[in-house]
């Protein structure tokens, strides 16, 4: 029996169903163009899945009951799009702090502020490293095809469990709004592969939720199993219980770190297209890239040898692959949909100033034409 | 409390229009007629905030504006903060008398929807309100998100079916009670509260006249009939409306410091609410066999609602 389904389906009803088959049983939200269609699919998933989908009385009520309900021990979550983001922001850092394992889709629209609601930008890439407060280390997953707008949510539920924290999965307007046929992994597949969270199941009174080693994710056992801890965005130290103590503080910001950048290799996603006969390297993620694929083959018809590396998991970003390709490739121009925040992780990562750049803010996406011009002038 | 002369139907329908006609709201929408009233019912200068909603998204297109005055789009939960500001500081201007011309009468007001007003802005209009700011808010309460494609609020009406609390199969919509926002905002002991309609509009220009004038925080609910969501022909916006004031679901009286209640509009006939659910498209579902009984409930609340307003007129208290 074949793997995978064929489906016709939006991007945002795409995320909905890769929750419900990811065993999601908590959706908490609040309307916001252009993501509406997430929760609207959800009120309708999560009852058929034994679970609930809560619209709340706001952004804040939203991913607030998302964490609760985290808590509780089911696979939750939430999605907006960058307005709702900032709102979110002090409770996302929240559950960074206190480890809890949450889906964050967010449906990425023109900004600053309200913006440009119904058109595509790329604009809180920068927002989805760092939305509040504080040090942590984020993990961010990019889809850039409809198909990966399921295939990437069920990832990010697995890594959610895996490493105890939100995982943003960043869709665009145009993602999220295109509708067409896509080749996506049975449920069976899904369901199949998912990988729960890890318990404690010794004795009540051994029991140190956040008393792990210094890579590894909290260990927090859903509530009303026999378990009991405290749960606090202040300091903590192995009990969940507030300190102040120097060194506890100090090993507790370096594990949320070093849980991520230690276990790379199980975050890290990247396509690449073209690359290996090509002598112009573009770079593009999400629903950019689409442009930059045919571009690639357009410009390829007329003899100018491109290629693309794509970033899927956009936190922690590919920084080894971007350092050796910016090593191999002397021309490099970066594409995105913002005026340059994914620009200068790249520049930090390849360690080099000499990369171009072809930005656009005005909420109207990319098309191959601009990407080829572009090219033509710079090389 | 001395009031300006009301502008007769003639001086309304001649006066210069402070809401521009051309704007983007649906055909038939009921917020241009509530705002253009208020507007139009003072000679003031006024400033303006509105929350995010279809009234700021329709009414302020690149490069068009509808609005005469000053006017502050904030995000979709903070008009009343907005207003507090300016407010504030301008009352500070004018005791420090850097007002270019102190005497000119200013009014500040703020719009909002009810998803703005009793949901995600709920706790900035509280503040607003309990600080005290010169200003009055206006609650434009079509009783659904509908714009962002009419999800459910906490003003959606029991048995209304929206994108996130469906009728079907299993539910008959929405199961949860509207908020008595109203109720609230007068036991934040503001000085003037009311609701009210535009069928009847000289009431609501009269309503709008006393808040504009009353000193302190007002609040007013507005019915604002959405011919998108509630389902209904647009050339029936004043219809449904008139249905909506004549069933009594929203029975049109204002509340002063907080105790004194006058019912404002009476109806002759007082029609049965089902009356109301049939023009709308969005309660349709009710008059399946199996959910009458909701229909029969909602009967009765608004009978002993009426029956509660009546009492409380009379009481004083």
């Amino acid at each position: 029996m074949s793997d995978t389904r064929e489906v016709i389906s939006s991007g945002n009803e795409l995320a909905a169903l890769a929750a419900y088959d990811s065993g999601c049983l908590f959706y908490g939200g609040y309307p916001i163009t252009p993501s509406s269609e997430v929760m609207h699919a959800m009120t309708d998933l999560m009852p058929k899945a034994g679970g609930a989908a809560v619209q709340m009385e706001d952004e804040i009520g939203g991913v607030a009951a998302a964490i609760g309900a985290a808590m509780a021990g089911v696979r939750s979550m939430t999605a907006t799009s960058g307005p709702g983001i900032s709102l979110k922001a002090e409770n996302l850092g929240l559950a960074q702090m206190a480890e809890v394992p949450l889906v964050v889709v967010n449906v990425m629209r023109g900004g600053p502020s309200t913006g440009l609601p119904t058109r595509v930008a790329q604009g809180d890439v920068a927002q989805a490293k760092n939305p509040s407060h504080g040090d942590y280390k984020s993990i961010t997953l990019c889809p850039g095809t409809l198909a990966e707008c399921y295939t990437e949510v069920v990832r990010a539920f697995n890594l959610a469990d895996r490493f105890m924290q939100p995982v943003f999965v960043l869709l665009d307007e145009t993602l999220g709004h295109m509708h067409a046929k896509a080749i996506i992994p049975t449920a069976e597949k899904v369901k199949s592969e998912i990988k729960p969270r890890k318990t404690f199941d010794g004795d009540p009174k051994d029991y140190k939720p956040y008393g792990v080693g210094d890579d590894e994710p909290a260990i927090l056992n859903p509530m009303f199993s026999g378990y009991r801890y405290n749960f606090t965005g202040l300091h903590h130290d192995a009990d969940g219980f507030p300190t102040e103590e120097k060194e506890t503080c100090r090993k507790l910001i370096d594990r949320l770190f070093r849980k991520v950048d230690a276990h790379r290799d199980e975050i890290e996603s990247n396509e690449e297209f073209m690359l290996d006969d090509a002598e112009i390297l573009l770079i593009g993620y999400g629903s950019a890239s689409l442009a930059i694929k045919e571009a690639v083959v357009r410009l390829r018809d007329e003899g100018i040898k491109a290629g693309l590396f794509r970033p899927i998991t956009l936190w922690p970003s590919p920084e080894k692959r971007l350092y050796e390709l910016g090593q191999k490739f002397d021309k490099v121009l970066v594409v995105e949909l913002n005026q340059g925040q994914y620009y200068e992780e790249i520049q930090r990562a390849m360690a080099r100033h000499n990369i171009e750049k072809l930005t656009k803010t005005n909420g109207r996406p990319f098309s191959p034409q601009d990407i080829i011009d572009k090219v033509k002038e710079v090389f | 409390m001395a009031l300006r002369p009301i502008k007769n139907l003639k001086e309304f329908s001649t006066a210069n229009e402070r809401l521009e006609g051309a704007h983007l709201l649906c055909p038939g929408c009921a917020h241009s007629m509530i705002v253009r009233e208020l507007m139009n019912a003072t000679d003031d200068n006024l400033v303006i905030a509105t929350n995010t909603g279809c009234l700021e998204v329709s009414t302020a297109v690149y490069p068009y504006t509808s609005w005469d005055t000053s006017w502050i789009h904030i995000g979709f939960e903070n008009a009343a903060s907005a207003i507090s500001g300016a407010e504030a500081m301008y009352k500070a201007r004018k005791r420090k008398g850097t007002l270019k011309d102190p005497d000119a009468p200013v009014k500040f007001v703020a719009f909002g929807g009810d998803g703005s007003t009793y949901d995600i802005g709920f706790q900035w209009l509280s503040g607003a309100i309990e600080r005290g700011h010169d200003f009055t808010y206006i609650c434009l309460d079509n009783e659904v998100y509908a714009n962002t494609g009419g999800q459910r609020s906490s003003s959606t009406p029991v048995g209304a079916s929206t994108t996130t609390a469906q009728a079907g199969r299993v539910s008959y919509g929405k199961k949860e009670k509207k908020k008595d926002i109203v109720a609230i905002m007068a036991a934040h002991g503001a000085p003037y509260v009311a609701q009210v309609a535009p069928n009847k509009w000289k009431i609501m220009a009269k309503v709008f006249q006393k808040a504009l004038e009353t000193e302190g925080p007002c609040f007013i609910n507005t019915v604002s009939a959405c011919t998108t969501e509630w389902k209904f022909d647009p050339k029936n916006t004043i219809e449904v409306t008139d249905l909506a004031t004549d069933t009594l679901i929203f029975p049109i009286y204002e509340i002063v410091n907080g105790t004194e209640l006058n019912i404002l509009y009476r109806p002759k006939k007082v029609l049965p609410v089902e009356e109301y659910f049939a023009a709308q498209g969005r309660f349709k579902h009710l008059f399946k066999p199996e959910n009458r009984h909701i229909i029969d409930q909602i009967q009765k609340d608004v009978n002993e609602r009426w029956e509660y307003l009546q009492r409380r007129e009379e009481a004083r208290v």
